[in-house]
């Protein structure tokens, strides 16, 4: 992730978004950390405009477009709190709001709801795919939770143990709105899987010298 | 309100100590003198001018003084703070170059600048750069990394990832340094203007010894303790109150 934002250097290889390389950050591609990295000294409303004030967007730009945005993950209300005022989900929601306002052609989530109960997150995953439906951005997500990667994903990569590389690519097809508990996503999440489990047994074998039986 | 209560009541006693021991007349008043004396010079002080000029002429030295110090303590704490070279050398001189009082460099100023306001400024910057830069330094290494981060991940750049992320990231770091750069920036101007004259509060002390008026001097003491108080009580006070407002209570106290 923090190559594809151009945050580190890659030791080897290229990085490559629609055939131009990734030479250092750029707003193009906006990464959600999975500690946020929200500004504590700047409230809800100028955290989400920060990225547009960066780039010299007018004042009254950057005030419409806040305000859709923050519509949009439905914290209209909370503008002018600040950050520590805010419950973890709310706080998940600025940072989507705060990505989403500087417009980028990629959207990068480093399980970004992992920290986040169960009822929270089945809510952010709605409104993460009602936001991605209307506003049509790539998100690269990453999780370890099957489930969840077959719940919002079109495409899910399984990433091998180290060294990390891609070790198989699944398309999924089922109809949207899904579900996490629905059947056809679980029979989906058996294959990857089983496939996943592989991989957990081949590093516990190199840290504990045996593998675990599945 | 019981506080407020307790309050009055300490300083009346106080006060009422002070007038008693005055009034028994063990020393003469020119040593000891009397409560309502000092009122006396407090008034005729603020009366005749001498104490507004006294008060502008100090305020705009410290105003100035500190100002540079901390824009350039600022400069100095970061450099510090990402180079490891300078860490090693810089940081470690800092922190041998605090233990001189910073009076000691009235001498060298005076010769530098002579009599000028130069020189007093040189001293009072000496005095609170330090301290500044320090705390600059250790605010900046214990700033998490998530915020330069996300600054550079959202479009900031050189001097505006400065400006609207590393320096508001790292305020509740640095705030307490930049008060005590205040404290030390106000000893060393008043100290100062007590050695070279040139108008200032300092200057109206000693006049005050030099005429053996006991009751100006503990006058002009009280107006340098109120206004040190003041501005520590009302601006970094409310520096501090709206830190917390943002941050919550967790980070900034």
């Amino acid at each position: 992730m923090h190559l594809i934002a151009g945050l580190h250097r890659q030791t080897s290889g290229d990085v490559l978004i629609d055939n131009e390389y990734v030479q250092g950050p750029g707003t193009d591609r906006i990464l959600i950390f999975q500690e946020l990295g929200l500004f504590p000294w700047l409230t809800v409303g100028e955290n989400v405009e920060f990225g547009m004030r960066m780039k010299g967007a007018s004042k009254q730009e950057r005030g419409t477009k806040t305000r859709e945005y923050l519509r949009l993950v439905h914290l209209a209300k909370f503008k002018d709190s600040y950050v520590h005022q805010l419950s973890g989900g709310m706080r998940q929601r600025v940072a989507l709001a705060r990505a989403l306002a500087t417009e980028p052609d990629v959207l990068l989530m480093d399980e970004p709801f992992a920290a986040l109960d169960a009822q929270t997150r089945d809510l952010l995953h709605d409104e993460l795919e009602r936001i991605w439906t209307e506003t049509g951005r790539t998100i690269i997500f990453v999780t370890h939770n099957v489930r969840e990667a077959i719940r919002l994903g079109d495409r899910v990569a399984l990433l091998s143990f180290r060294p990390g590389t891609v070790k198989r690519e699944y398309m999924i097809d089922l109809p949207r709105p899904r579900h996490l508990e629905d059947a056809n996503v679980a029979g989906a999440a058996r294959e990857i899987l089983d496939d996943l489990r592989e991989e957990i047994n081949k590093s516990l074998e190199k840290e504990y010298g045996h593998g675990a039986r599945a | 309100m019981e506080r407020a209560l307790r309050y009055v009541l300490f300083y009346s006693a106080l006060l009422a100590a002070w007038a008693i021991v005055a009034k028994l007349k063990i020393w003469p008043p020119y040593l000891f003198p009397t409560p309502w004396g000092v009122g006396e010079a407090m008034w005729a002080g603020f009366m005749d001018h001498s104490f507004w000029i006294a008060i502008g002429v100090s305020m705009k030295r410290m105003l100035l003084g500190y100002g540079l110090s901390v824009v350039l303590g600022m400069i100095l704490g970061v450099g510090v703070a990402n180079n490891k070279f300078l860490e090693e050398t810089v940081g470690g001189l800092l922190v041998s170059l605090q233990s001189l009082p910073s009076i000691c460099w009235l001498p060298m100023a005076v010769l530098w600048f002579g009599l000028t306001e130069k020189a007093i400024l040189f001293v009072v910057v000496m005095g609170s750069l330090l301290s500044v830069t320090i705390s600059m330094e250790t605010g900046r290494k214990q700033l998490p990394k998530i915020y330069s981060m996300a600054g550079r991940n959202l479009g900031a750049r050189g001097f505006q990832l400065f400006w609207h992320v590393t320096l508001p990231a790292s305020l509740p770091y640095i705030v307490t340094g930049l008060k005590q750069g205040w404290a030390f920036a106000w000893r060393s101007l008043i100290s100062g203007e007590m050695i070279f004259v040139s108008l200032g509060l300092g200057q109206l002390l000693m006049m005050g010894r030099d005429l053996n008026d006991m009751s100006q001097v503990l006058a002009v003491m009280l107006l340098i303790i109120a206004l040190g108080y003041l501005v520590d009580g009302f601006v970094f006070k409310s520096i501090e109150k709206r830190l917390q407002q943002k941050w919550g209570l967790a980070a900034a106290s």
